[in-house]
């Protein structure tokens, strides 16, 4: 009985949604979220940090952040894909292709700086970029506010989370709540970590050995809990820099020309494509940059400087790379997209 | 014991700040900054302006024009207000100061590095520093220290379609300057600072057609010039 009460009173909403949409998409360009009057929550959480982290979720998910509604946070960044995407360049509003490659999300706490070229010096700043974007979602964090401002849902689960209106300052808090669930940190890589003799396999120890060897020298870049040392180099990994110089982009310091920063390597297996520029297609190729010492560049770190593998050391730094895969993080229901449960 | 003991400090501490709190805070004065603008010397207008830049008369159309001061101290205390300019005339508050006699005024045209690390979604939307302001450059999680936009007629062919616009920021284009001023504050009597603010001054020396826009990263020695120019723009009368 509750449950049919419910459903005919969703199904007003969602002609009450339709008319609104026919309204607003006569007069402008502006569509309201194709999400809008789909599945939300029955239950709402008890306690305010859940609430902040449910809020955040249903906006990472939803399609109305973006000018013309097609596009969310996730569209680039995908669950399945440890948070980045399969295409070099992902696509924002009206199909517009970007300039560099998604990164993947993990562990953002950790992060000190966020970007290839580490320009958000913090999450909830980090938020409004995408927005702004002109090539991404297009549509100021004000506007945000504005679209979602008749949104019943939306407005009462901020009051509840954050005792305010959803304003920018709501969204921008609620998506970093959520951004800071994405814990990876069930890897066959930790449980070997945390005491699990046998979650590594011999040609996978191999590897492990090889990416911490002075002879490789991976792990003096990508060192740490997330593979990453946060640096600024140059691996030499991509044909042509022209398009997009690096940090110098920020700072203005020739110094700076052509550096991106180390990424993480936690799910690199189903990150790909890699590189700030998505022109790297496989581990396999990436493994074959390092050891040929990549382009010769002048700012190329000098710890890049080639190597040689057999193959079935190859083969056995490309399983370890494979052992930081986290399934339980890329399938666990609490971040998926909540529109379609 | 021990927690009653720090305890009992703890309120020690906090009661004998207490103490001389309220002394010291009747006495202060608030200081409020009197913004007159212009340009060229004259009341700035909507109106078409002529001037003469490089020997060329121009006509110019401000369009928008805001600018961010912070930093002011009065000797060597610092007053901790953040004003944003627009083209109006205006007085806004920028802090207490106790009595007594200074020499020296100084700001700073911008904000400095930690004012430029606010998040400005943390203010209310009527604060100098909030995200409503229009200030903040969201690519580099920064504020712009100043904007100036216009509309030129430079080749002089009757239309105003030379678009002007420097928008400069990034730490390293913030710019302190320092007044000599004998003020003397006297308990518990608002102070008022007489600032005039000349916009023809960003122009100093600038070849429009050919120095035109830079949004700092596109053109950083010209965002230089201009930002080295800002401290030209203010007079304390
Ligand atoms: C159109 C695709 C697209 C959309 C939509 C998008 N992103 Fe991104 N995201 C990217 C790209 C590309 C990068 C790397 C950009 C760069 O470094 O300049 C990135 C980087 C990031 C980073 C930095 C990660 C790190 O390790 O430095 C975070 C965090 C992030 N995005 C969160 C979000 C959030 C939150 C949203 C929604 C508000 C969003 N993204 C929407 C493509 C997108
Ligand atoms: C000098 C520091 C440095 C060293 C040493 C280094 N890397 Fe990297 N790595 C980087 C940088 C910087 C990038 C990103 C480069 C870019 O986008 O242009 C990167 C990117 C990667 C990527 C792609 C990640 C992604 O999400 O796009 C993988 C995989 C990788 N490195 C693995 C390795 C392995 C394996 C080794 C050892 C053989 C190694 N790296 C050694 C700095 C280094």
């Amino acid at each position: 009985m509750h449950w049919v009460y419910y459903l005919s009173n969703r199904f007003r909403l969602f002609l009450l949604g339709l008319l609104s949409i026919t309204i607003i998409s006569s007069c402008s360009e502006e569509h309201q979220s194709e999400n809008e009057g789909t599945s939300k929550p029955n239950v709402i959480p008890e306690d305010v940090h859940s609430q902040q982290v449910l809020l955040g979720r249903y906006l990472f998910y939803d399609k109305a952040l973006s000018i013309d509604s097609t596009v969310s946070c996730a569209s680039c960044h995908q669950q399945q894909f440890g948070f980045a995407d399969n295409v070099a360049m992902s696509l924002g509003h009206h199909r517009k292709k970007g300039t560099r490659n998604a990164l993947a999300l993990s562990n953002l706490k950790e992060h000190p700086y966020f970007l290839w070229d580490g320009a958000a010096s913090g999450l909830e700043k980090q938020v409004l970029i995408p927005l702004n974007d002109s090539l991404e979602m297009n549509l100021d964090i004000l506007d945000v506010a504005k679209r979602l401002s008749g949104n019943e849902f939306y407005q009462d689960l901020a009051e509840r989370a954050y005792q305010r209106p959803l304003d920018p300052f709501v969204i921008t808090r609620s998506i970093t709540a959520f951004e800071h669930t994405f814990l990876s940190n069930q890897s066959r890589y930790d449980n070997y970590l945390n005491g699990d003799n046998n979650a590594l396999n011999e040609e996978e120890l191999l590897g492990m050995d090889l990416f911490f060897s002075d002879r490789l020298k991976c792990a003096e870049c990508h060192s740490g809990s997330s593979f990453t040392d946060y640096s600024f180099q140059n691996n030499g990994a991509v044909t042509n820099y022209e398009r997009d110089s690096g940090r110098i982009r920020l700072t203005f310091k020739e110094s700076d020309r052509n550096l991106y920063k180390v990424p993480s390597l936690r799910n690199c297996e189903v990150s790909a494509p890699y590189m700030h520029d998505g022109s790297i297609a496989t581990l396999e190729a990436v493994v074959e940059h390092y050891a040929s010492g990549g382009q010769l560049i002048p700012q190329k770190s000098n710890k890049i400087s080639g190597f040689e593998l057999s193959l079935k050391e190859k083969s056995a730094l490309i399983s370890f790379l494979r052992t930081l895969t986290d399934d339980e993080f890329l399938t666990k229901e609490e971040l998926s997209d909540p529109f379609e449960e | 014991m021990k927690i009653l003991l720090s305890l009992l400090a703890f309120a020690l501490v906090l009661s004998s700040c207490r103490k001389d709190e309220p002394d010291d805070y009747a006495t202060t004065s608030k200081v409020y900054l009197n913004v007159v603008h212009k340009f060229n010397g004259n009341p700035l207008s909507d109106n078409d302006t002529v001037v003469d830049i490089n020997g060329h008369s121009v006509f110019m159309n401000l369009v928008d024009l805001k600018m961010y001061l912070s930093g002011f101290s009065f000797d060597n205390t610092s007053l901790d207000g953040v004003v944003l300019l627009d083209a109006n005339n205006g007085q806004y508050y920028i802090g207490d100061i106790k009595p007594g006699d200074y020499s020296k005024i100084s700001l700073g045209i911008g904000l400095d590095s930690v004012l430029n690390a606010s998040d400005p979604v943390t203010f209310e939307s009527a604060h100098p520093l909030s995200y409503n302001q229009g200030m903040y450059w969201v690519w580099a999680t920064k504020y712009r220290f100043f904007k100036v936009e216009a509309t030129a007629d430079v080749d002089g062919n009757g239309v105003f379609d030379d678009g002007i616009v420097y928008h400069i920021g990034t730490n390293d284009m913030y710019r302190q300057t320092e007044f000599t001023k004998a003020i003397s504050v006297e308990s518990g009597e608002d102070v008022i600072i007489n600032l005039e603010v000349d916009w023809f001054k960003f122009f100093n020396n600038l070849d429009l057609s050919s120095e035109s826009n830079t949004h700092t990263v596109n053109d950083v020695p010209l965002a230089t010039k201009v930002a080295d120019n800002a401290l030209g723009v203010l007079s304390i009368q």
